[in-house]
C-alpha cells in the first residue's frame, strides 16, 4: 500500500518549476538542501535569496507526523481550529508510552492496560479528522515513518527530535514540538530560520567493522554537540551513495546528536531499492523521473566549498569503527585507540549491558550483521555468552550471543 | 594483549532500560539513559555493540583481539555480514495500521470527563479591546527562567494532555527575585508557598497577573504547555529582559502578550506587591507599550515595553489565540 501518492505525484510534478523559479533568483548551483527548501515555500511567500542563519522564512511541510506523548496535546489544540480535517497528510504513532520490561508480548499489553484512555482518544480523534493512526505495537515512529511515508525531495516536521531518520530517503524532516506540528496540520505556515548547510562529503566505501554509525560518530567528532545548531547537513559523494538507505536514515537519526535541524541525502539506487522493498515502486518510478531535481546540482558537489557553510570529507575506505562516550555524543574515540582510552581515563572496564535496535540503528541490515556476529559467538562457544538486549519494536527481546 | 575475558561483575551498574523512549536517548543523554549517573555509557555500531558484548570488555578489539573458547582455543571473529534488505521480502502480517474514515464528522472524541490525563481544551477569551489594568505578579523570575522551569517535565508529563492539571507545575522551578526560592507570595494570607499553588488561588479567586523575567525566557525546549499554563491560570503578560524565540512566538500563539523591557534596568522597578497596568488599547506593530507600575506606597513608575507582534499576530492577541482566529475564519 503507498500512502498520499497523490500528493507525492504532485509535489513531484510541481517541483521542476519550483526550483527553476529558485535557481533564476539565486543564479547559482543549487544543493539538495535548497531545492527541497525553495520548492516548499508557504503560498505566498515569493522567492528571494534568503540569508541562511538569519531570515525567518515560512515553509509548507508536505506531512507531519506525531507520537503518542506529544501528540496529545498537539491534538488537544488542533480540536480548537474548527477544521472538519487535517491540513495535510499527518499520522500518530503510539511507541513512546510503552515501557520495556519483560519482553514484546507482556510490555504491550501492560502498555495497552496503563495508556488505554490515550490510545482511546488519540484512535478517536485521529479518526474523526483524517490522521492515519498507527496502534501501539506497530513500531517506533522513525521506522514505520522511513517504510511508509519518506520520499525523496518531501519535506515533513516530527514532534520528536529523530524525526531526521527520514533523511535516509532524502528528505527535509525536521523534529519539532506540538505546536508546530498544530500550525501546519491547521494549515498555517511553518516558520524556519532559513538553515546553514554544511556538506559531508563521502568518498570510498564501507568495508569490515565499519558501518554508517561510523561516519556520524566520527561527524559528532568533528562538529561536537553544538556544531550542526541552525544548519542542515547534506551528505554526497561516491561514499553516500555506496550505502544502503536505512543506514543514511541512521546518519541522520543522529543528526540530532550535533543539534542539526536535519540531515539529508540525494536520491540514489540505495533509495530505490528501499522504495521497492517496501512496496512504493511507484514512487521511485516517480522519482526516477525526475531525479536530477532530488539530488545537488553536480556543480555544487564538484566545488562544495562555494556552495555550503562548512565542507567536511570522510573517506569511507579509511573509516575505523568509533566508540562514542561517555557521557556525551561527541567524544569519538576510534576502536583502534579505544582500550588505551578505557585504561588511561579509567573508564569501567567491564561491559555489563549492550543494547541494540534502538530507534537510531535498527534495520534489517543492522540486525543482520549483529546475527552475523552472535551466530558465530554461538558456534565458537566462549566461556560464557552475553545477552545483548534487542528493542526494534516494542519490549524487550534478548538476543543471546 | 591477552584475550578478553568475559566478566559479570564491574562498578558500572546498567540496568535494562525501563522506557521505550530510553532507547530513543540513549544515543542523546548518555548520563541518564539509563537513570544511574555513575554509568559509562557509549554509543557505536550495532556490530560493535554486540561483538564487545559478547566479550563482556570495553578494552576488547574484535578486529584483532581474540576470545577464548570452553576448550581454551583462541578465537577471532570474522567481519560482521549481512543482507542490506529481506532478499524474501519483508514478512508483515499486522502492520498496526487503522486508516481514517473519509467523513469523520460522526466520530465522538474519546474523552473520559473524570480523566486525570485527558482534558478537552476551552476556548481562551479574546481580548476586550481595553487597558488591561490592576494585575497582580504572579512572579518575578530572577535569573535563568527555561520552559523546564515554568512547565517542569519528569512526572508531569503524565499529565500532558490536561491542561488544568499539568498547569499545577506552572513556574514550579522558578526563582523568586525577591525571596531568591521557587515560592510566590499567596495574595490572601501573605504567606510563601510554591508558585504553582498560588497561581491556583489567583485562578480561583479570578485574579489576573502578570509574569516578569530575566534574560532569555523560555529558552529550552518548544513544548507548548509553557506557554499555555500561564494563560489557563489568568496571566495575561509575561515581560522580561529577553525572551528565547520559540517561546515567545508560542506564547503570542496562545493570545499572551510578550513583551520586553525597553530598559532592561526597569526590571529592579518591579516591586513585590505592585499592581500593574498594560496601556495597550493602542496596540500596534513597531509602538511600544506603556506600562504602570502602582506600587503599594501610593507611587507608581511607568516604563516602556517593546514588542514584536505583526499585524497577524496581533490578530491572535485579539482573537484570544491562533487557534481562535482559525476558527473563526472556518465559520
Amino acid at each position: 500500500m503507498i500512502f498520499d501518492l497523490d500528493m507525492i505525484q504532485r509535489a513531484y510534478s510541481e517541483m521542476p518549476g519550483k526550483i527553476a523559479a529558485a535557481r533564476k533568483v539565486l543564479n547559482r548551483p543549487l544543493t539538495l538542501t535548497e531545492k527541497i527548501l525553495y520548492s516548499h515555500l508557504y503560498p505566498g511567500v515569493s522567492v528571494e535569496d534568503f540569508a541562511r542563519g538569519k531570515d525567518y522564512v515560512d515553509f509548507a511541510p508536505d506531512r507531519v507526523a506525531m507520537q503518542d506523548a506529544t501528540a496529545q496535546m498537539a491534538l488537544l489544540q488542533f480540536m480548537m481550529a474548527g477544521k472538519n480535517k487535517v491540513s495535510v497528510p499527518s499520522t500518530v504513532h503510539c511507541d513512546h508510552l510503552i515501557q520495556a520490561k519483560t519482553g514484546a508480548a507482556e510490555d504491550l499489553s501492560t502498555a495497552i492496560d496503563t495508556n488505554k484512555e490515550v490510545y482511546d482518544f488519540l484512535a478517536s480523534v485521529s479518526n474523526k479528522y483524517g490522521i492515519g493512526f498507527w496502534k501501539p505495537g506497530a513500531g517506533i515512529i522513525h521506522q514505520v515513518v522511513l517504510e511508509n511515508y519518506a520520499f525523496p525531495g518531501g519535506m515533513m516536521i516530527g514532534t520528536d527530535s529523530h524525526t531526521p531518520n527520514a533523511g535516509g530517503l532524502g528528505m527535509v524532516a525536521i523534529g519539532v514540538g506540538g505546536a508546530d506540528a498544530v500550525d501546519v496540520m491547521a494549515g498555517m505556515a511553518w516558520e524556519l530560520k532559513m538553515p546553514k548547510i554544511i556538506g559531508v562529503k563521502l568518498t570510498g566505501k564501507l568495508s569490515g567493522w565499519s558501518s554508517p554509525k561510523d561516519v556520524i560518530l566520527k561527524v559528532a567528532g568533528i562538529l561536537t554537540v553544538k556544531g550542526g545548531t541552525g544548519a542542515i547537513v547534506e551528505y554526497f559523494g561516491p561514499g553516500a551513495q555506496s550505502m544502503s538507505a536505512t543506514g543514511k536514515g541512521t546518519i541522520g537519526n543522529m543528526g540530532a546528536e550535533i543539534g542539526a535541524t536535519t540531515s539529508t541525502f540525494g536520491y540514489d539506487a540505495s533509495m530505490s531499492r528501499y522504495l521497492h522493498a517496501t512496496g512504493r515502486a511507484e514512487v521511485a518510478r516517480l522519482a526516477d523521473q525526475i531525479a536530477e531535481h532530488l539530488t545537488g546540482d553536480p556543480e555544487a558537489y564538484a566545488s562544495p566549498e562555494k556552495y555550503f557553510d562548512q565542507v567536511i570529507e570522510i573517506n569511507l575506505s579509511e573509516l575505523e569503527p568509533h566508540i562514542n562516550g561517555p557521557f556525551t555524543p561527541d567524544r569519538a574515540w576510534p576502536l583502534s585507540q579505544f582500550a588505551d582510552a578505557v585504561r588511561e581515563n579509567g573508564f569501567p572496564q567491564t561491559l555489563e549491558v549492550g543494547l541494540i535496535g534502538s530507534c537510531t540503528n535498527s534495520s534489517y541490515e543492522d540486525l543482520d550483521r549483529a546475527a552475523s556476529l552472535a551466530k558465530q559467538a554461538v558456534a565458537a562457544k566462549p566461556e560464557s555468552p552475553r545477552r545483548v538486549y534487542h528493542h526494534s519494536r516494542f519490549g524487550a527481546g534478548a538476543l543471546y550471543g | 594483549m591477552p584475550a578478553a575475558r568475559v566478566s559479570v561483575s564491574g562498578p558500572a551498574t546498567w540496568t535494562i532500560p525501563t522506557k521505550t523512549h530510553h532507547q530513543l536517548r540513549l544515543t542523546r543523554n548518555f548520563q541518564t539513559s539509563d537513570g544511574n549517573p555513575n554509568t559509562h555509557a557509549f554509543v557505536a555500531s550495532p556490530e560493535i555493540v554486540t561483538a564487545l558484548a559478547i566479550a563482556g570488555d570495553l578494552t576488547f578489539n574484535p578486529m584483532k583481539d581474540t576470545l577464548i573458547n570452553e576448550q581454551g582455543v583462541a578465537v577471532k571473529l570474522d567481519p560482521p555480514s549481512g543482507e542490506e534488505l529481506p532478499s524474501k521480502g519483508f514478512d508483515v502480517e499486522d502492520a498496526g495500521f487503522i486508516a481514517p474514515m473519509e467523513d469523520g464528522s460522526s466520530v465522538v472524541v474519546a474523552v473520559a470527563p473524570d480523566s486525570s490525563r485527558l482534558e478537552l481544551l476551552t476556548p481562551f477569551k479574546p481580548w476586550d479591546g481595553n487597558d488591561i489594568k490592576g494585575l497582580s505578579i504572579l512572579i518575578k523570575a530572577f535569573g535563568k527562567c527555561t520552559t523546564d522551569h515554568i512547565s517542569m517535565a519528569g512526572p508531569w508529563l503524565r499529565y500532558r494532555g490536561h491542561l488544568d492539571n499539568i498547569s499545577n507545575n506552572l513556574m514550579l522551578g522558578a526563582i523568586n527575585a525577591f525571596t531568591k526560592e521557587a515560592n510566590s507570595k499567596n495574595p490572601l494570607t501573605g504567606e510563601y508557598m510554591e508558585t504553582p499553588k498560588v497561581a491556583r488561588v489567583y485562578r480561583n479567586e479570578g485574579i489576573q497577573s502578570v509574569i516578569f523575567g530575566d534574560e532569555n525566557y523560555g529558552e529550552g525546549s518548544s513544548r507548548e504547555h509553557a506557554a499555555m499554563e500561564p494563560r489557563h491560570m489568568g496571566v495575561r503578560a509575561v515581560i522580561v529582559k529577553s525572551f528565547a524565540r520559540i517561546h515567545e512566538t508560542n506564547l503570542k500563539k496562545q493570545g499572551m502578550l510578550a513583551l520586553t523591557f525597553a530598559n532592561p534596568a526597569d526590571y529592579d522597578k518591579i516591586q513585590e506587591d505592585d499592581k500593574v497596568d498594560l496601556m495597550v488599547a493602542d496596540f500596534a506593530p513597531g509602538k511600544q507599550t506603556k506600562v504602570v507600575l502602582n506600587h503599594a506606597d501610593g507611587s507608581s513608575d511607568t516604563i516602556l515595553c517593546n514588542h514584536t507582534y505583526n499585524d497577524a499576530q496581533i490578530e491572535w492577541f485579539k482573537a484570544g489565540s491562533a487557534l481562535n482566529l482559525i476558527r473563526q475564519q472556518q465559520a
